[in-house]
Order: structure tokens, then sequence, then C-alpha cells
């Protein structure tokens, strides 16, 4: 069986970071970060549209078809929100009980750190990569793979999740 | 919105009580737009030159700073995303005057 998706492109990030020891070339460097970012980014919507559609084989057409409708500027609005820890006020007040932790304000830190980093990586050649910047992000979406499995299935996770989709909606409500 | 002034003086290394290894040799900042147009500071952390970034105990030292940076412009009010960034000291060197 073959290795997710998020998996393989953060496997890909790992190698092209690793690529040229001595002297890195910007262009390994540049694309690791950006399928550094891209391994996150499919990490979440898969997490996203499974949390909506369901987990069931049957329903891979509706995730796959769900995941085009993610927009990478509303994920980075309702991650900006996440990892400050406080909900707008309508929806802390509708959502009372609700607590974003500490670890999900991790992730929801590097996806925003990530995106910024993919567009200057794919976008900026003014400002170049070095070595420790790339595996610091590397290994900064790694450990985002593994906050997630502990808080998953809390409730703010859960809202992030719909967040990501919906969040200009969700916000003023 | 803090001044880069106040902000400099906020991250001193010597101040915020980083933990080692990686030794914390100085901190860079700018101010500037991010790829959303959003104002955004750019911080960079520049790392002694023996610092390895695959040993476990290194990289859960450079998680705290991170933390710590960004906790210490969160305690300032400070509005901006802090995008924090760690090269070591020769890195940042040779690709400034590359």
């Amino acid at each position: 069986m073959s290795s997710p998706y998020h998996r393989e492109l953060l496997a890909q990030a790992v190698h092209l970071a690793g690529k040229e020891r001595r002297r890195p070339k910007q262009a390994s460097l540049r694309r690791a970060v950006s399928a550094a970012y891209y391994a996150l980014f499919h990490f979440l919507i898969d997490e996203a549209c499974r949390n909506i559609v369901g987990t069931t084989h049957q329903r891979r057409s509706l995730r796959h078809v769900l995941m085009r409708a993610f927009s990478h500027t509303t994920m980075k609005n309702a991650s900006k929100t996440f990892s400050g820890g406080n909900l707008p006020a309508g929806l802390s007040t509708t959502l009372s009980t609700i607590v974003v932790s500490s670890e999900l304000r991790e992730v929801a830190g590097t996806f925003v750190t990530l995106q910024d980093e993919r567009h200057r990586a794919d976008y900026d050649l003014a400002s170049p990569f070095s070595k420790s910047e790339v595996t610091t992000l590397i290994r900064s979406v790694q450990d985002a793979f593994e906050l997630w499995e502990t808080i998953k299935s809390d409730d703010a996770s859960r809202l992030y999740l719909v967040a990501l989709l919906s969040w200009d909606q969700l916000r003023g409500k | 919105m803090n001044a880069l002034a106040d902000i400099r003086k906020l991250l001193e290394p010597a101040s915020l009580g980083l933990p080692e290894p990686p030794r914390v040799v100085r901190i860079e900042l700018e101010e500037g737009f991010d790829s959303t147009g959003d104002p955004a500071l750019y911080i960079w952390v520049l790392l002694d030159d023996e610092t390895t970034l695959h040993d476990e105990v290194t990289w859960q030292n450079v998680k705290q700073i991170n933390r710590t940076i960004r906790d210490t412009l969160r305690d300032a009010d400070e509005q901006r995303w802090p995008y924090v960034r760690f090269r070591t000291e020769s890195e940042h060197r040779t690709l400034i005057e590359e």
C-alpha cells in the first residue's frame, strides 16, 4: 500500500533539503520548502474532508471534490486566528466550552509560517534560503503531524478543520 | 504596533533566557508585508556555527526559542505576525555576501 500523499511530499522535502551536502542549491532548498508546505496543506485538507464527509472508501470521490474547494488565503486567515488562541467574540460566545489548545495553536501557526515561506520560496528570488532554515521548516511540519494526532478529536480541532474551508463565513457569526 | 527599536530591546538574546544548545549569537529584525499583504515581522535568529539541527535536544530548544520569541511579542501586544527564521551565523554571512 502506498504512503499517504502528505507523507510522500514530506519525504520529498527531506530528500531535496539534503540532496547537496556541501553547497545546497537554491533550487533544491526552495522546492523542499514548497513540498513541506504542500505536505501540511494536503494533510490538513484531507483531515478536514474526512471530518466533514466521512472516512469511508465509498466517499473518496466526494472527499476529492471537496478538497478542491479549499483556498490558501482562507486557510491562512483561519490559522492566524486559531494560532492566537482567541476566537472572534460571536463564535466564542456561542461555543463557550471550546478551548484552543497550545498544540492546536502550534499547528495553526506552523501553517501560517509555511504558507508565507512557500511564497518566498517560489517567487522571491532575492531572498535566499539556508539549509538550517529549511531544516527547521521541515521539522516543524513533522512536529505538526505528530501534534495533530494528540488533538484531532478535540472540539476546537474539529472547528479548526471546518474553519479552514469556511472561515470567511464563520468568523462574523 | 511597537517601534522596531523597542522590539530589538525586547528580543535581546541575553534577556530572553534562551535554552542552549544552540547558542543564539544575535537576532536581526526586518519589517515588511507578508505574501497576503499583512504587516509582518521577519526575525532572523542567528545560531552558533557548531549548531546541528538534527540533534533532538537542539531541536527541542529551537522550538522553545521560537515560542519564547512569539510569547514575548504577544505579551508586548505586537500585532504583526512574527516569521522566525533560524540560520547559522556563517550561513547568514555567506548568503548576504553572494
